[in-house]
């Protein structure tokens, strides 16, 4: 496996990790927004 | 200006105590500056606590003997500025510029909770309200309260310097401040392994933690712990570096005082013990007597509460060997009590059984998607160390035929063996449990992402993961900070503040301004019992038997009886949740309903699920002061006897 086929699945795994992880907290979120006036 | 003045000197207290310590051990010439200070400011905060154990048991809290008492201990401090310097200092670059004004700015988010009146609950039940009667009383009383009475506490010891000498603010400060002595270990560990850039962005995402933001400036112990177990963990891995005696004491004495903060510190105690005669035996060193040290010092340092524990009940771990060790005071705890709480660690503390497929999976299921138990989504870890697991994995990788030589050795063998044991012993599965171990899981993992990332040249996606986790972790940190921004900035009154932060707080401030001193009150409303002036009883229906509205109590003589014994006035009960039933905490309905207690007073409240956000949900319930109407009492019992 070369770098930057390592680098693109790694960036896959973080970002889709991070979707995944703020996913939870989307009610929490908009919760937030309203919170600011943002929603 | 006085909370101030206390709040510096409780901190030269403990640097004193602990660079006297560092100093009589010959190690502090030998560590550098961040660690000095880091070490110090542990061992000093640990000493202040078991020292004040014995001058609370010689019931001598008064405010003369605790500042001669601080200012003794803040004088070693000065070895701190005569120690030789060591390094030199290079500049900051960009990237740790960035990372020092998020550290900045968690600071500021931190200071707003600190200088805000204190509205936790678990505070208000027993971290702060323990100091607080102990300071009214003049030293310790035994409270044979399960959970939160007769449990260690060295780390609320330290809270009572400040709120004797400083009041509520030195108070709140002193949390907020000591929250961050783990963040400051954290730094200084890393930085043996990775450069400052990677060292400092851990301790940003340490101190962002949602975790460590919902306990660090509270009175909880975990974060408090989590600076002990940092340096049992560093000084574990020093002992088995060096074979230096020094540094197996030094890890015995930060054991102890993890063991003598919390019982869970025992699993700690266990592991460290392991963690050091395995790191000893793979590299073939001498180990009995290093181990020994290390275990005879833990002892020493943490074995007090648990002494204090069997003096007042015959078991030192209360109520953990009931029915296997006779108990001294039958009236302290009973069977029905022990079922009760059994039931309740069965069932409103465990959400996933306790099998193999659920030890390794509850990391990530409390990441990603936690059950509402498991209190994982917005105090949870964040998301740093499962997004950058391939990374570590990958740096494991490089170093497996040499990892039992690492330092980070008998650390790793600390965080998972404890996981191990907390995960199996059926203890309360909510993540905070853990706070203790997950600045080792940090350090750890993030140091072996990062030998990957030198590697294999994966460093974007390495800075990326760094970025986003510590990016929402200070959003989440901002919003905390939102509502205390209010009391700091707003000129809320700290009535107003904590009206609007504690569930029932207008009902403590009627029975503040309208009962007399000699009054004591009887109430299960925990995030009450620091705000009265008034002595109160804190009743709970499973954790206490000396009132037992366990959830089958359905005696109202005895009750009654029971209330009396504890000199109780009034009761404060919230009506809602009772409903009709006259069982339980709703045993008060059969004495009203022969006259014996009659309504002083009643408030409708505000009830809040979460502080942060109280738009989450927010309902109302009635809160009824009720008073003793003695004549009626005694006819009820005429008529009973009759």
């Amino acid at each position: 496996m070369n770098q930057r086929t390592l680098n693109v699945l790694l960036f896959v795994w973080v970002v889709g990790g991070f979707a995944a992880y703020l996913i939870q907290f989307h009610a929490l979120i908009r919760t937030v927004l309203d919170v600011f006036g943002l929603g | 200006m006085i909370a101030v003045f206390t709040l510096v000197l409780q901190i030269l207290a403990c640097l004193g105590l602990g660079a006297g310590a560092l100093r009589t051990l010959k190690v502090l010439d030998r560590l550098a500056c961040v660690e000095r200070l880091g070490w110090s400011f542990a061992i000093g905060m640990g000493m202040l606590g078991w020292l004040l154990f014995a001058i609370g048991s010689l019931h001598l809290f008064r405010p003369e003997i605790l500042w001669i008492f601080l200012g003794l201990a803040a004088l070693p401090s000065v070895f701190l500025w005569r120690a030789s310097p060591s390094g030199s200092f290079d500049r900051f670059d960009r990237w740790q510029w960035i990372c020092l004004v998020a550290l900045s700015l968690a600071a500021v988010f931190d200071l707003l909770e600190a200088v805000a009146p204190p509205a936790d609950a678990d505070t208000m039940a027993y971290h702060f309200a323990l100091p607080k009667q102990f300071i009214e009383s003049g030293g310790l009383d035994f409270v044979p309260r399960a959970i939160d009475g007769a449990i260690p506490l060295l780390v609320q010891m330290t809270y009572i310097p400040v709120l004797s000498l400083g009041g509520e603010l030195a108070l709140t400060l002193w949390t907020g401040v000591s929250g961050w002595g783990a963040v400051l270990l954290t730094y200084a560990i890393a930085r043996r392994f990775v450069p400052r850039t990677a060292a400092l962005a851990f301790a940003v995402l340490l101190t962002s933690t949602p975790a460590i933001v919902y306990s660090g400036g509270s009175g909880h112990v975990e974060v408090r712990l989590a600076m002990f177990v940092l340096l049992a963990a560093i000084a574990i891995a020093d002992t088995a570096r060096t074979g230096d005696w020094r540094y197996a004491a030094i890890a015995g004495l930060a054991v102890g005082f993890v063991v003598g903060g919390k019982y869970s510190g025992l699993f700690i105690a266990l592991a460290s013990a392991i963690a050091l005669f395995s790191a000893l035996a793979l590299q073939r060193r001498p180990w009995v007597v290093l181990c020994v040290i290390l275990c005879m010092v833990t002892l020493v340092a943490g074995g007090q509460w648990y002494v204090w524990n069997w003096i007042h009940t015959g078991d030192p771990v209360f109520p953990v060997l009931f029915g296997l060790i006779p108990y001294t005071d039958p009236t302290y705890w009973d069977m029905t009590h022990q079922r009760a709480l059994e039931q309740v660690m069965a069932i409103d503390e465990r959400a996933a059984p306790i099998n193999l497929l659920w030890f390794f999976a509850y990391p990530f299921v409390a990441t990603f998607k936690g059950l509402p138990i498991f209190e994982s989504g917005r105090t949870g870890f964040g998301p740093f160390v499962l997004l950058v697991l391939p990374m570590a994995a990958a740096g494991i990788w490089l170093y497996r035929r040499d990892l039992h030589k690492s330092m980070l050795f008998p650390m790793a063998v600390i965080a998972v063996l404890f996981y191990a044991f907390w995960f199996c012993s059926g203890f309360s599965q909510r993540i905070r449990h853990l706070v203790p171990i997950y600045p080792l899981a940090l350090i750890c993992v993030g140091v072996a992402a990062v030998r990957g990332v030198d590697r294999f040249g994966i460093d974007r996606p390495f800075a990326l993961a760094v970025g986003l986790a510590a990016t929402v972790q200070l959003l989440g940190h901002a919003v905390f900070a939102r509502n205390y921004a209010g009391y700091a900035f707003f000129s809320e009154s700290r009535e107003q503040f904590l009206t609007r932060n504690i569930t029932g707080y207008p009902a403590a401030a009627w029975i503040n301004a309208n009962l007399p001193s000699t009054a004591k009150v009887f109430t299960a409303e925990r995030q009450l019992i620091y705000h009265f002036d008034v002595p109160a009883y804190y009743g709970h229906p499973t954790d206490d038997a000396r009132i037992d509205i366990h959830p089958g109590a359905r005696d109202r003589g005895r009750f009654y009886a029971q209330l009396r014994n504890q000199r109780v006035t009034h009761i404060l009960i919230r009506q809602a949740e009772t409903l009709d039933a006259e069982s339980g905490i709703g045993q008060w309905r059969g004495l009203a309903s022969h006259g014996c207690l009659r309504p002083a007073h009643t408030v409708t409240v505000d009830v809040f699920q979460s502080r942060t956000l109280p738009s989450l949900s927010q309902t109302t319930t009635t809160l009824t002061v009720l008073e003793f109407d003695e004549t009626a009492c005694q006819a009820m019992n005429a008529r009973s006897a009759g």
